[in-house]
This record gives C-alpha cells, sequence and structure tokens, in this order.
C-alpha cells in the first residue's frame, strides 16, 4: 500500500516536471530563463504587456503581438473583473492583429465579445458606450476595407448598424434634438455611400450585398435601382435631420446652416442629381450671405477642390485657401476612388497604398444661377485635360489605372458668386492600392 | 373673346391639375397610419434580431398604376414563402 502510494506520488512528481518542461518550451526560446510564469495578478503588468504587443507591432511580429495582447485581457479579467472595460484597449489591438492575420472567425467571435462587453460594462455611461461603438465601427470599417475579406460587406453594414445603435441612445438619453447625433448620422450617410459604390459595380447586385442577415430571405431581394435609391433616399433624409438638428438647437452656430446645404447639394451629385445640387449650393450662397459672411469668403470656400464625399462633416465655417496640390489617399482596393476615412488613421496597423502618381486636370463647371430662372437651370461638371505627369512604379499600367480611378472620383464644383466656375490646372497626388484581380488581369494578359 | 377663352382654358387646366393630384396622393399621407420612411426601417432593423427585420418597398397593387408603400415583417415574408412553396408542391404530386 505504502509502496503503491510512494509510487503515484513519484508519478505526480514527474508529471508536474514533465508539464513544466513542455510549458518551458511552448514559452519558447529554451531559455531557462524564459521560464517564467505569467504573473496574471500584477496590475502593472496591463500596461507593460500592450506596450510589448504595440512593439511587436511595430516590428512586424503579427502573432507574437497577438499573444502579447492576449495575455493582457487576462491579466485586466484577473485584476479588474470579468466584465471589466479595462480589457478594451488590448481586445481593441488583438482585433487588429486578428484583421490582419485574415483569421475571420476569430475577429468574428472577439467583436462579438467585445459587442457583449461595451453593452454590459459601459450601458450606463453614455460616453463610454459611445466611445465602445466607435471602436467596434473602425475595427468592422477596417475588416471590410481588407482585399482578403470574403464577406467585406457585411462588416461595413455591421459597422453602420452600431452607428445607428449609437444614434439610439444618443436619443434616449439626450433627446431626438442632440447636437451629439451629428457625427454619428454623418457616419450613416458616408455608410451609404460607400454601400452604393459597390452596389454600382457590375456582379455586385446579388443578396448578400444589400444586408446582414445570415441566409437568404426567399421572395426578396432588392434590385440595383432600388437599393440605390434608399441609399440616395437615408443619405438625403439623415442630412435633413441634421439640418433640423441644428436649426431646433439654440447653440447652434448661424453658418452651419449654409454648410448643411452645401453638404446636401454634395450629396445630389454624388447621385448624379446636378440640378438639385446648383439649387443646394446656390441655397447655401445665400444662407452664408444671410448669416454674415462675406461673398469673398464664401467664394474663398467654394473654391477649395473637394471630392465627394467630404470625410467629415464641418459644422463652422472656415475660409479655405487655395491649395498648391491635393493629396487623396484611397482607402482601400473595394471601395474605388473613396477616401480613407478618418477613423481609419487610429489604426495601429497602416495599411499603406502601394503605388502613386502625380495628375493634373482641369473641372469644368457649367451652370445658371437658379435666381434667374428655375426651370432653365442646368449644371454641368466635367473633368478634362487629364495628365499623369509621374507615377510610381513608372509604367503605362499604373498610368492606366490611375487614369480610370481619378475619372469615377465626384468633385464639389467652384463658384463664385452663386455661379459654378470651371478651375484649371489642379494637381493631385494620387496614392491607391490596385485591386488583386486587376493585378491578375494584366499579369494573365502580359503572359499570352 | 379670345382672352375669355384663354382664361376659361387656364380655370379648366388648373381645376384638372387639382383633381389629379388629389387621386394620386398617398392614401393616409399625414395621418398616424404613416408607413416609416427608409431610415426609420433602418434604424429600427438595427436594434433588432434579423428574424424581426421589416422591410418596406413600393408596389403598385393589381388594378393601380399608383404605388403604395408596403412594409412586412421578414419572418412573415419568409412564412408565407415557406407555406406557399410547400402548397405547391402539394398540388403537383
Amino acid at each position: 500500500m505504502r509502496k503503491a502510494l510512494s509510487y503515484s506520488v513519484q508519478s505526480l512528481f514527474s508529471l508536474t516536471l514533465a508539464l513544466n518542461s513542455a510549458a518551458g518550451i511552448a514559452q519558447g526560446e529554451g531559455d531557462p530563463n524564459a521560464w517564467i510564469w505569467p504573473n496574471n495578478f500584477a496590475h502593472a503588468q496591463l500596461e507593460q504587456l500592450v506596450e510589448e504587443g504595440k512593439l511587436a507591432l511595430r516590428n512586424n511580429e503579427i502573432i507574437s503581438a497577438e499573444r502579447r495582447f492576449s495575455e493582457a485581457i487576462q491579466v485586466a479579467k484577473v485584476n479588474y473583473g470579468l466584465n471589466s472595460a479595462e480589457q478594451i484597449p488590448a481586445l481593441e489591438l488583438m482585433i487588429e492583429t486578428l484583421i490582419a492575420q485574415g483569421n475571420w472567425d476569430a475577429v468574428d467571435s472577439q467583436l462579438e465579445y467585445y459587442g457583449w462587453l461595451n453593452r454590459l460594462s459601459q450601458k450606463n455611461n453614455l460616453d463610454s458606450y459611445l466611445s465602445g461603438l466607435e471602436g467596434m465601427s473602425r475595427l468592422l470599417l477596417t475588416a471590410s476595407a481588407n482585399t482578403n475579406n470574403p464577406r467585406s460587406v457585411r462588416y461595413l453594414i455591421a459597422a453602420k448598424n452600431l452607428n445607428w445603435n449609437a444614434v439610439d441612445a444618443i436619443e434616449s438619453v439626450l433627446g431626438k434634438n442632440s447636437l451629439r447625433l451629428t457625427p454619428w448620422l454623418y457616419n450613416i450617410v458616408l455608410a451609404h455611400y460607400y454601400q452604393s459604390s459597390i452596389t454600382k459595380r457590375r456582379g455586385m447586385t446579388s443578396y448578400e450585398y444589400k444586408s446582414d442577415d445570415e441566409k437568404i430571405v426567399s421572395g426578396w431581394s432588392l434590385r440595383k435601382n432600388e437599393s440605390m435609391r434608399i441609399s440616395y433616399s437615408i443619405g438625403n433624409d439623415l442630412l435633413e435631420r441634421i439640418r433640423q438638428i441644428h436649426q431646433n438647437n439654440p447653440q447652434s452656430i448661424p453658418e452651419t446652416e449654409g454648410l448643411i446645404l452645401v453638404y446636401l447639394g454634395d450629396w445630389e451629385i454624388l447621385f448624379g442629381n446636378k440640378t438639385r445640387a446648383l439649387s443646394f449650393y446656390n441655397a447655401a450662397n445665400s444662407a452664408f450671405i444671410d448669416s454674415g459672411v462675406r461673398q469673398g469668403a464664401v467664394n474663398q470656400f467654394f473654391a477649395k477642390t473637394t471630392v465627394l464625399p467630404a470625410e467629415t462633416l464641418q459644422i463652422q465655417f472656415a475660409e479655405n485657401g487655395e491649395e498648391n496640390r491635393l493629396e487623396f489617399v484611397a482607402w482601400s482596393p473595394n471601395y474605388v476612388a473613396t477616401a480613407t476615412p478618418t477613423s481609419q488613421q487610429k489604426n495601429l496597423i497602416p495599411v499603406e497604398p502601394e503605388y502613386n502618381a502625380l495628375v493634373r486636370f482641369n473641372l469644368d463647371s457649367l451652370g445658371s444661377s437658379l435666381r434667374a430662372t428655375e426651370s432653365a437651370a442646368r449644371m454641368v461638371i466635367a473633368l478634362s485635360d487629364l495628365q499623369v505627369i509621374s507615377s510610381t512604379p513608372d509604367n503605362s499600367f499604373v498610368k492606366d489605372l490611375v487614369r480610370n480611378e481619378i475619372n469615377l472620383l465626384q468633385f464639389r464644383p467652384k463658384f463664385e458668386n452663386g455661379m459654378p466656375v470651371g478651375k484649371n490646372n489642379i494637381e493631385m497626388e494620387y496614392r491607391f492600392s490596385p485591386a488583386i484581380s486587376t493585378l491578375n488581369i494584366t499579369q494573365h494578359e502580359s503572359t499570352q | 373673346m379670345n382672352q375669355l377663352s384663354k382664361f376659361s382654358s387656364t380655370i379648366f387646366l388648373f381645376v384638372a391639375a387639382t383633381l389629379l393630384l388629389t387621386a394620386c396622393a398617398a392614401p393616409g399621407e399625414g395621418s398616424s397610419n404613416r408607413m416609416p420612411t427608409d431610415a426609420e426601417v433602418e434604424q429600427y432593423n438595427a436594434s433588432v434580431a434579423p428574424s424581426e427585420h421589416i422591410v418596406c418597398r413600393n408596389e403598385r397593387p393589381v388594378g393601380s398604376h399608383i404605388p403604395q408603400r408596403v412594409c412586412r415583417r421578414v419572418a412573415d415574408m419568409e412564412a408565407v414563402s415557406t407555406l406557399q412553396r410547400e402548397e405547391l408542391r402539394r398540388i403537383l404530386r
């Protein structure tokens, strides 16, 4: 009996030793100093682990970074509680590393956890809750822009839904006329533009590009025109809503009315309604003058070349100077000729465009003032004399791609005294990454 | 006389246009039965499970060219489609 007991103790001891060795090997490097068990109770370790993970990311060691962030989450759970908000910074970074690896199942599961955590831990604090929604929305847009993501549009729709959730939360706490609704409503407008840019592309009209549902609902699928009409209508409604919020709010600045009319005009241009756009731009000009802005300053505002849609909604009037050279960073081949959203600049793993080119072109804008003859009002905006001055890499394939993409861009026309006028010799530095499919076709053609 | 005829034809056109516009007015507009806008539908759908989503579209009812906005629950549409498929299968068997 005693012998048997001694045998069991010996076995347990050897098992422990074996496990320790395995752990040592698993921790890697084979160095005896590396046999340090993580101390999940040292909360100072949380910051250290996050910093180590960030360093690993900068060195492009994504797997190692993911492990550090995962450990940081465990430390936060042990020290601050399972539902603690302290895990969120490390969790966001970990999801970024998972997106970079294209591990979509893990991304989905971690985002679901993030959503649960945000609802549970932050619902009583509006600012923290909104900050969580902003973080998730940024990650979803990053996932949607990833060219290796087979379900890119679902992430876009999920990001848009989070913005709606933020609108719900603000409405229920601060009311339906809160100025804080403005950026969230504008994000939804932008999401609709991104969605419509996909719907416009050939072959992108199937159900899965218009819904976040798991399965196809029989008997219902939006036609391309219907889908575009809905996006246009929602964008228009939301911009009108932003306008009403500012009209009803005593804290609002008088020039904001003019600015929102400009955005309404921009929205019409994006959907090809140039005459209606002219009407909004004319109304904006009058609204600026009525709010006390000098005509010269209004002309300066419209002199700036703006690629549409504007990335952020400006609610304070600022005089624009004439730019020497415009810079445009295209977001992703998934959303051709679309500017990188401002939220993506917060990403720790920036996706740098591979190609760049310097182009020069003219913007011809012709039109008549609505004040003269409303029925005869027409506006034409056209891009002409497009020249690709230089490109990196310097070859005809890149130059052709640049020409195609620049022709897809939409611009706010230049106005002088309420009348559209042309603008010559606009220089733009265009940075972009081509779609993999485009590269494959070119390689295939060059081998033939 | 010529002026009188021009005036009466203007009046006639005005009355005809008013009648036409009244006929085309969407039913229930301004009343409490107003159908939700696309933005309202999207806001609602963002806060509920996919099975609870609603879809609204403009449909032309049989016998009329005037489109009406109709909203349905996705789950109801799915249930009706399934029922119709089963009925069809039963009849064709």
